[in-house]
């Protein structure tokens, strides 16, 4: 048995607004996803716009305390707490906003007929430092993610940003070559990353 | 998209505790999750292993008391868990969970790690027995047909055959399902104790077949 409480998990800042608090990766969850986001005040984010069309996860939010609003393929739900929101199409897009200070919404996700944890869990702790520019801490939590999780080509990717950021730029093409052979969406997003910009001259950089 | 509020939701109480089936309720196929409610002082998480065998899917579970405060006790260690705490609890360990505020409730996610879900027998049982109370006979037909097609003759399965074949008037058939469901090894004390006082099966109770 492991236990956490909610207000006592340090939120990552993740995306905009978004304040994650991961539960599923702390307590060593492997059956299906699960983890909480917060937001501080009215207004901020507190489900990012997102679909799940790549993961393929059905998802089931609930608000456990304050008040927020779901937008769902442009149709909006009041959620107080004590809402479940259930989302069975992974294309339906879905974002949520808060209306008290302090709604914290945990969302549930998993596959029908099978289940394993995103990369994105993996890489969401190392934004905060990237946003800071310290690009030493946040390769090294990728690599950490990378050790747990295995060389998926998006934490490859990531690995790569933070690498090119510091002028690592063997390691960066090397990493950001092995991460386009597994997911050629990577290629696509390497031509407007701004944290390329150290390597994108490179002939060797992937176009 | 569904959207539900769990202080609107009708409970079931197939356990003596109220159960808001979310999963039946949604139609959610990747994970299992319900909730429970209970007042203080009243269990309101059954006393319960994980295990292989009996009605349990074998799940990795999470408790996450959304409301009130609660007492768990996992493998004999007690956690006292206010509103906001996750308690995580591998297959193997005995759990239950006391509410200790008036309409705490605690959210179950559950799913067998490393494997597909499946809907766990429990569930289908959880319902058939909420039908049985209302006395919905075609709700625990559907219920039942439900459960066969994912386990077959589970023990739950043929114990609310017999209650139906009871209030059909197949009483031979109903003998027959009570039987062979009181002979299971992790339900039939179980049985052998419910189904006198069952009042579905009162068209054969005073059979002398009855549970022999």
């Amino acid at each position: 048995m492991k236990t956490l409480r909610l207000d006592e998990i340090d939120g990552v800042p993740v995306l905009g607004t978004l304040v994650w608090k991961p539960i599923r990766r702390p307590l060593g969850i492997t059956a299906f996803g699960i983890n909480a986001y917060t937001a501080a005040n009215a207004g901020d984010e507190v489900v990012e716009d997102h679909s799940e069309k790549t993961n393929g996860h059905e998802e089931i939010y609930v608000v456990v305390s304050g008040h927020a609003v779901f937008t769902v393929d442009g149709g909006e739900v009041d959620a107080p707490a004590g809402t479940l929101v259930y989302l069975d199409d992974p294309l339906e897009r879905r974002s949520a906003v808060a209306r008290e200070p302090g709604t914290t919404v945990l969302a549930v996700g998993g596959v029908p007929g099978k289940h394993e944890p995103t990369a994105w869990e993996y890489f969401f702790p190392a934004l905060p430092h990237a946003r800071e520019g310290n690009w030493a801490r946040a390769e090294e939590l990728v690599r950490e993610g990378i050790a747990e999780y295995g060389e998926r080509p998006v934490l490859l990717y990531e690995l790569a940003c933070f690498e090119a950021r510091q002028g690592k730029s063997e390691d960066a093409l090397a990493h950001l070559s092995d991460a386009v052979g597994g997911d050629a969406r990577c290629r696509e997003w390497a031509q407007t990353d701004d944290d390329f910009a150290s390597i994108r001259d490179d002939p060797r950089f992937p176009r | 998209m569904k959207a539900v509020r769990i202080d609107r939701l009708a409970p079931g109480r197939p356990e003596g505790i109220d159960w808001l089936p979310l999963r039946a309720e949604l139609g959610i196929s990747a994970f299992g999750v319900s909730a429970y409610r209970a007042d203080a002082g009243e269990p309101v998480v059954p006393r319960h292993f994980e295990k292989s065998g009996a009605g349990a899917g074998v799940h990795e579970e999470l408790y996450v008391v959304v409301r009130g405060r609660a007492t768990f006790t996992v493998e004999g260690a007690t956690v006292d868990a206010p509103q906001g705490t996750c308690v995580f609890v591998p297959p193997g360990e005995q759990r239950e969970a006391r509410a200790e505020e008036p309409g705490t409730t605690v959210l179950a996610v559950g799913a067998p790690p490393g494997e597909a879900y499946r809907i766990a027998p429990w569930e289908y049982a959880a319902r058939a027995a909420c039908a049985a109370e209302l006395r919905d006979v075609d709700e625990l037909e559907r219920v039942r047909d439900e459960g066969v097609a994912t386990y077959g003759e589970h023990v739950t399965m043929l114990y609310a055959s017999a209650l139906i074949s009871a209030q059909r008037g197949r009483h031979d058939e109903a003998l027959d399902f009570l039987s062979r469901a009181a002979a299971d090894e992790d339900f039939g004390d179980w049985i052998r104790e419910s189904a006198p006082a069952e009042p579905l099966l009162e068209p054969v109770r005073d059979d002398p077949r009855f549970l022999r």
